[in-house]
């Protein structure tokens, strides 16, 4: 096991003061390019999955932020965690599978269509986006769908709790926008899924799948959607737009 | 003086501070993506680089669907970039660079004490270098235990930068050990606070910062005077002669 302080700065946090989702994929990719060094993680491999699993809240703290990582063949398992004493906390568990990146399929081409577009500080020393930009990315275009129905979607009473990358072609950098095409896949009582893709010029340059749970914005605390809530969400699922 | 250019850039969610405001350090990057936009129409040589950026924040950006507007005017060695969300009438920070081919020349080592300061690699940029505008959120990540370590009562929003200048030495590299950060005050104002910090890598400063910092109350949205107690403590970070 390989363990990797990070001081957590200001900029990591979230307007709701915690970290905010895609630092812990960048803690974790910055403590993968401490394992290059270590010669756990090869310079030239590339993850074709990351799964992030948030388990709480990370707040700030002027502590530095753990990060212990494991490999078992082609993954890598970390964990964005804080040890005291015998105690030890664990905030998110990323999970990165290296190895030719496939060709991701376009899909039934259904879904909620955002804009999206790269910032040069979304890219690595190869002029792609990094790993955490994709999730940013991701992210930015599921929030717009999010706040473009923010009705059906309970006006961002969603907390993530699973979100799933699959990684395809690299993305480079360009002026013109990407479309980021999410769609709802799966609705129950106690939580709702959406499939996203990342798309320029047909081709699908990663997928992510988000697993998100809804809360009660007062008590923060886990709740079931009402039978009410679930068909209006359902009723966007049925009328997603044919792109 | 060139004509004036106009990027439109959208915002992010991920933009925001806990404050619910564009953090104070991505007004960096939005004109350091325009910038770069510049580089590629050729406004702005290859071999040019920003040896000081200044920034006035002028009002707080919240989050919208609008893109955000970077208006860039070159005059000479500066160039100026006005940002504000599409459709506002007003600016919101106003970025003004001076490029050179060469670093600045920056003074020797200042007197406040030394604080480790860890790089990360995300920020990089394609040179191996530190980004200009991650300068900005080192020096912000400095500044803010050393005022905090200062105060009694220190809570975010009781004060607001107004005005960050950075000037860059030679470019800072990757490397795991961590380089010093000096902080030390140099004016205490009726409501505001210029506070000096420094990058240092042993005896040589690779970059500065001078940033005035002005009282805030966060319920009132608007400055407020310093008060007798906050002065007395923040001039505990005034060097003695």
């Amino acid at each position: 096991m390989h363990s990797h302080e990070l001081a957590v700065r200001w900029t990591d946090l979230d307007p709701n003061k915690h970290l905010n989702n895609v630092s812990y994929v960048n803690y974790a990719v910055e403590s993968q390019a401490a394992l290059v060094d270590a010669g756990v993680v090869g310079p030239q491999e590339r993850p074709v999955a990351v799964t992030v699993a948030f388990q709480r809240p990370l707040l700030f703290t002027r502590r530095p932020a753990l990060v212990e990582s494991t490999r078992t063949g082609d993954v890598l398992e970390q964990e964005v965690c804080s040890r005291d004493g015998d105690r030890r906390v664990v905030y998110a568990r990323v999970t990165t599978t290296f190895g030719v990146p496939a060709t991701l399929e376009p899909g039934t081409g259904r879904g909620h269509d955002e804009p999206g577009r790269l910032r040069r500080s979304d890219l690595d020393a190869h002029g792609d986006a990094t790993v955490a930009g994709i999730f940013e990315l991701l992210q930015e275009g599921r929030a717009r769908f999010a706040a473009r129905h923010r009705d059906a979607m309970l006006d961002g009473a969603l907390a993530l709790g699973r979100m799933t990358l699959e990684v395809g072609p690299p993305l480079a950098w360009s002026e013109t926008e990407c479309t980021v095409r999410s769609r709802l896949t799966k609705v129950t009582g106690a939580l709702v899924m959406i499939e996203s893709d990342i798309l320029r010029g047909g081709t699908v340059h990663a997928r992510g799948s988000s697993v998100h749970m809804p809360f009660d914005i007062e008590t923060q605390k886990p709740r079931r959607l009402t039978d009410e809530e679930r068909a209006s969400m359902t009723g966007l699922v049925e009328t997603q737009e044919v792109a | 003086m060139t004509d004036e250019t106009l990027h439109e850039l959208p915002m992010r969610w991920a933009d925001l501070d806990s404050l619910n405001h564009v953090n104070n350090v991505v007004y960096l990057d939005y004109a350091a993506e325009s910038r770069a936009l510049l580089v590629d129409d050729g406004l702005i040589g290859a071999e040019e680089r920003p040896v000081r950026i200044g920034v006035d924040f002028l009002r707080p950006i919240l989050l919208s669907r609008r893109p955000v507007q970077v208006r860039s005017v070159r005059s000479g060695s500066e160039l100026t970039q006005r940002i504000r969300p599409a459709g506002a009438e007003q600016d919101f920070a106003r970025v003004v660079t001076e490029l050179a081919d060469r670093p600045a020349q920056l003074p020797a080592r200042g007197p406040g004490a030394a604080s480790p300061l860890l790089l990360r690699r995300s920020d990089l940029d394609a040179t191996g270098s530190v980004r200009t505008d991650k300068m900005f959120e080192l020096f912000q990540e400095s500044r803010i235990p050393a005022i905090a370590a200062a105060l009694t009562s220190m809570s975010p929003g009781r004060f607001v930068a107004a005005h960050v200048e950075v000037e860059y030495g030679r470019p800072i590299t990757w490397r795991r050990e961590p380089f010093e950060s000096v902080n030390w005050v140099t004016r205490i104002g009726g409501s505001s606070v210029t506070i000096e910090s420094q990058i240092a890598d042993g005896d040589e400063v690779v970059a500065r910062c001078r940033t005035t910092l002005v009282g805030f109350d966060l319920e009132a949205q608007r400055s407020r005077r310093l008060s007798d107690d906050e002065k007395a403590e923040l001039a505990t970070l005034v060097p003695q002669d």
